[in-house]
Formats: C-alpha cells, structure tokens, sequence
C-alpha cells in the first residue's frame, strides 16, 4: 500500500499554493456557519461545488466520494426537516455542500506533505517556547514509516492465528503484535539515538 | 587500497566493566582493548555479546567501569563517540527510520549538520557504491531484507565513520544476501567489529573474543577462538 | 540524547527519550494499521466492528496519557492532512465535517483520559481479574464517555441538528464501543504482562 505517493494532484486547482486552500477552506467555514442568509449560502455551495469541479478529482474516487456527499447531506436535511423548520433544514442542507466539496477539493488538490510542510512551519516559531517541534517531525515521519510495516505484520498475524483456527479473535491477533511492536520500538531508538539523533538540536 | 600489514586503529578500551540490569548481572570484569583492524565477537544467545558491543558507541552506558573510543569516554562524550562508531543493527526493519529511501540514507548525515545543498550529491554516492541508486525514490517498507540491510550500511557508511560495530547483521537474511553482505563488511577501510554467529564470516578476522555467561572467556587468533568455540558447543 | 535504559520506563520522567518518541509513534502507526486492515466481525450475526477506536483506547492504556493523547493526536493529524487512513481508507480535512469529525477529534482528550485512568488506577490493581475490569472501565470513560462527549455535540454544530437527535444517532454505535472497550481491557493487561516497562 502507499501511503504517500498516490500521484501528483491533478487540476487547476493543484497549482495554487497548499496554504492558499486551507485559509480559503477556514474562510468558507467561517463564512457558511456564522451566516444564515440562504444567498450566501447558496453561494457558498456554488463555489465548494465549482471547487471541486477544478480540483483533480475524478474517475470512481470522485464517484463514491460525491455519493457518500449526497447521502450524508441527504440525512441531515431529512432529519433537520423532520425535527426543525424546513427553512433550517436548506440552509444546512446548503452549508455543508459548501464545505464538504470545498474541503474535498482541498483534498484532493494538495499533497499530504504539502500540508505538513505547512503545520511544520506554522509549529516552527513555538521552538523557542519549548515546543519540541524536531521530536513531533520525527514522530510524524516513524508514524508514516511503520504503517505499512505494521499492517503487514498484522496481517501476518492474522494468517497465522487462522491457521490454527482461531478465528475474529482481535485479542489473539493484537496482544502479540503489540508486544512485538514495543519490543522493536527500543531497537528503533537504539538505531535512531545511533546515527546522532539529537532531539535538541537548534536547526536542521 | 590492500595493506598486508595488520592496521592498528585508535581502539576501544574497556576497563573493569560490568552491566547490571534489572538485577541481573549481564556482563562482567570486562578489561580489553580493542585495536584490531577486524574483531569478531561470537557466543550463545544470551551471553551478554550484544550488550557488549553496545557499550562501544555509548547506546548502553556501564554500571561500572569505562569505555572509551580514541580516549573519548563514553559517559561524557557519547555525541562525538557516536559520530565516529556507526553501528549496524541485526534486524533491517527496526534501523530504516523514513518512509522512503532517500529520505533514511540522508537521515544521519543531516543529524551531523551536513549542508542541505550537499546531501543529495552524498546520498546519491552513498546509494549508488550499493547499486541501490535506483530505489532512491521507493518507500522502505518495499525493499526486501538484503537490500534493507545494505540501505542501513549505507546509511551509517555515509557519516563517514572511523569505525562500524555490527551486531548479528546477517541472521535475518538469506545465503546470498549473507555472502553479498559479507563482502561490502570485508571491503570495507574502518575499523570493523561485529558480532556473528555466521562463524566463516569471521574466519579472516584478525581477532575473536568468545562471550559465555557474562565474561569473555578467550580471546585470541580467529581461527583458534572459533575452534575453541565449535569443540565447546558443536 | 539519553542511552537506553530500559529500568527508566516506569514512573513520570522529566525528560522525553527518544524511546518516548518512538514508541508514540509506533502507537499512532497500529491505530492508523488498524483503520486500513479489514474490520473483523463478531457474533452470530457477523456484524462489522471497526477497530480503530480500540486502538485509541490501547494507546491511552499502554502508553499512559502523554503518549498515548500525542499518539492519538499523531493520528488525526495524519488523517485531516490527507493521509487515508480512517476507516474505510477516508481522510481529507472533509472528516471534520461529516458525520465522524467530532468522534475523531474526540480521540485525543479520550486517549488522555483513558491514559490517566490507566496509569494511575487500573494499572496499579493487583488481581488480575479486577485489573481487566479497571481497564475496562477506564476504556469506557475514556474511550466512550469522553470521546461522545466531544462527538455529539460537535456534530451538532456541523450538521446543524439538535442535540438530542445528534446524542441518538449515537446510541446505535454504544454496543459496539462497549464491546471494543471489554477488548481493549483484555488485550492492556496481556500486553503489560508481555512487556512490563510501560506504565
């Protein structure tokens, strides 16, 4: 599985700066839930729509994400006509397919490093007030290393209890790979402290 | 660059070293000095060699005793001793340390201050003296095991250290993947100790120290200790 | 930059190790695992449980709550900047507005709870009968109580419904999580005994 490389984003879209989108996702957020005027509204999902329409998304991905759209929007506009006014109902209606398909496009328009590039340098100015901003980078990094180890190994653990026929026993599956999982974390520390990892250290 | 001469290094020098555990006793009245240009540490499962060769670069500090690398002593100057001793764990998963290669090649020479414009001219070298250049791009977790391991030699070779400590790097790979690893460890100019229990591997080694219960009980001429050691428990 | 010393496992420390860190991340890593792996189904009927708020739970119970909060947070995280690893492979900053944004963000503060709970309580019974039913409790607080907490009202406020109607769209998921929190009591105190070092 990968995690990182699902391709370069595709659209228009992709070409405007990661930090461009998040802000104008916070606008639009701001915007559709502190405003109940059904105009803005309406607005507001016209442009999560048109969004959308410019980011890369397409193919089955944009399928069953645009379905799975609808169909929570679809609830909510139900239940809120059943429980509230129908007036309420719209405007909810409305306000989250702005930001639902804004946010898709957001999604789909940037790279999962872009944005933690972004985090990284909005955390960076908090160093000196003692935020651990190398340990969180390192941290981030090891978390998106071992996923896929993990899962494998999971999944190997998981054959294995199965052929001894112990079946959906999450019990039998996780207490070893835990144990197992920790065990290795010392060595992992052992061969990061190695190659002169310094939590410490002023600049990269 | 071949040298018929026996190399002396700098060395390790261990003196009256114990290591206590949680209660337990796992190495003790260790008194060696370690100069030879290839060292070999063998013994069973459990005798205390991998704690001993963990002493070497500081990643364990002694309950009692010293250790010190080029008269650096590793209590106080772990930092300096570590950029010198690389060390190269047994199990290739638990040292890759990045998502993808590239990436973990570069990781310990960016921890030494490297300049950012000069990592990838040095990862590229790093990679390619493996014939692993083309997998720069690739995520860790895809590689097999041999290649892994070659990765985490890469990594520690491209910090340019005097010394590499292995610790069992072969035990997890396959017969080629041993041979192949086998040879770039031969090949290799800094001081080399490693722990083994692939006893042809340490066949040409200038020096054996054999570990049983916590002390080392011989120590001498490869062929010899490693004799000594087959007619103890073979 | 500490040597490892296993011994200095237990007990609050002043000083984050780079085990710490590991070890956070590693947690953050099975969670993210368990969102991509296949859920498992339990019962006669073969219903479907997810197992990743078992995850959250196993952090705040194993790692205590600093780590275990962080590595629920590593986790969000990951999952708002796009990472797919929700359950179902979802992810994208989209989840803080669908039905499932507040329970995500209720991972953290229920992790720390659960985590505190953990450490200075259930860990510290001494059969080991009422010790799974301490960390089961502490799983329930934690990992259901506060993670609801966040959750329902949360998705009040996106979705624009009345609280009452958001707490009852929660009600079908309780069973389900209360299941998960008797597993995760099971699994906390068979990994402890498999390696002490953590609490």
């Amino acid at each position: 599985m990968s995690l990182l490389g699902t391709g370069r984003p595709a659209g228009p879209l992709a070409r405007v700066p990661a930090a461009v989108l998040v802000v104008a996702l916070a606008v639009l957020g701001l915007t559709t839930y502190l405003v109940d005027d059904v105009g803005v509204l309406a607005g507001s999902a016209l442009a999560g729509l048109l969004a959308l329409g410019l980011s890369g998304l397409r193919g089955r991905a944009a399928v069953r994400a645009v379905v799975g759209l609808i169909i929570f929007v679809g609830v909510v506009v139900l239940v809120t006509a059943l429980t509230d006014t129908a007036a309420h109902a719209l405007a909810h209606g409305l306000r989250l397919v702005a930001v639902l398909a804004f946010a898709l496009a957001v999604t789909s328009s940037t790279t999962s490093t872009a944005l933690l590039d972004l985090i990284d340098r909005g955390l960076a100015p908090f160093a000196r007030f003692g935020l651990p901003v190398r340990r969180i980078g390192l941290a981030v990094t090891l978390t998106v290393r071992f996923v896929p180890e993990i899962r494998a190994r999971y999944l190997e653990v998981r054959e294995a209890q199965y052929a001894r026929g112990l079946h959906n026993r999450p019990v039998a599956v996780l207490i070893p790979l835990l144990v197992r999982t920790f065990t290795d974390a010392e060595d992992i520390a052992a061969a990061l402290d190695a190659r002169c990892w310094d939590a410490d250290q002023a600049s990269r | 660059m071949s040298d018929p001469a026996p190399r002396a290094h700098p060395g390790f020098g261990l003196r009256a070293v114990s290591v206590r555990r949680e209660q337990r006793t796992v190495l003790t009245g260790i008194d060696v000095e370690l100069t030879e240009h290839r060292i070999g540490v063998i013994g069973l499962n459990g005798s205390g060699k991998s704690t001993l060769v963990r002493l070497l670069n500081g990643l364990l500090l002694p309950t009692t005793g010293t250790v010190t690398w080029n008269g650096l002593d590793t209590r106080r100057e772990a930092k300096r001793v570590r950029r010198a001793v690389g060390f190269v764990f047994q199990n290739p998963d638990n040292q890759i340390v990045m998502p993808l290669v590239g990436e973990d090649v570069a990781f310990g020479v960016r921890n030494l201050g490297l300049p950012r414009a000069e990592v990838p001219v040095r990862v590229r070298a790093a990679l390619d003296r493996f014939g692993l250049g083309d997998l720069h791009d690739r995520e860790a977790h895809t590689l097999s095991g041999g290649e892994k391991q070659l990765l985490a030699l890469a990594g520690v070779l491209i910090m340019e250290p005097e010394v590499v400590v292995f610790d069992e790097p072969t035990t997890l790979l396959d017969l080629r993947n041993v041979r192949r690893l086998g040879a770039e460890i031969a090949a290799l100019d800094q001081q080399v100790i490693m722990v083994s229990h692939d006893l042809d591997a340490l066949a040409g080694f200038d020096r054996v120290l054999r570990v049983e219960d916590g002390r080392v009980v011989d120590d001498g001429p490869a062929d010899a200790v490693i004799t000594g050691y087959r007619r103890r428990w073979g | 930059m500490s040597p490892i010393d296993p011994a200095a496992g237990r007990g609050v420390r002043s000083t984050t190790t780079t085990l710490d860190v590991v070890l956070t991340a590693v947690m953050a890593a099975v969670i993210a695992a368990l969102g991509v792996v296949p859920p498992i189904t339990v019962g006669v009927l073969g219903v479907p449980i997810t197992l990743q708020t078992l995850g959250v739970m196993l952090a705040g119970a194993l790692l205590g709550p600093v780590r275990g909060m962080l590595a629920a947070a590593l986790v969000v995280v990951l999952a708002l900047v796009g990472l797919p690893i929700l359950s179902g492979g979802r992810g994208g900053l989209g989840v803080l507005f669908g039905p499932t944004g507040g329970y995500l963000l209720g991972w953290v503060p229920g992790a720390l709870v659960v985590g505190l709970l953990a450490r200075y309580w259930a860990a510290r019974v001494r059969s080991t009968a009422a010790r799974t039913v301490a960390f089961a409790v502490s799983a329930v607080v934690g990992g259901v109580l506060v993670i609801y907490a966040v959750g329902i009202p949360w998705t009040a406020v996106v979705a624009g419904v009345r609280l009452g109607v958001s707490a009852v769209g929660a009600l079908a998921f309780v069973p389900g999580d209360l299941v998960k929190a008797v597993l995760a009591a099971v699994i906390a105190v068979g990994v402890h005994r498999g390696y002490r070092k953590l609490l």
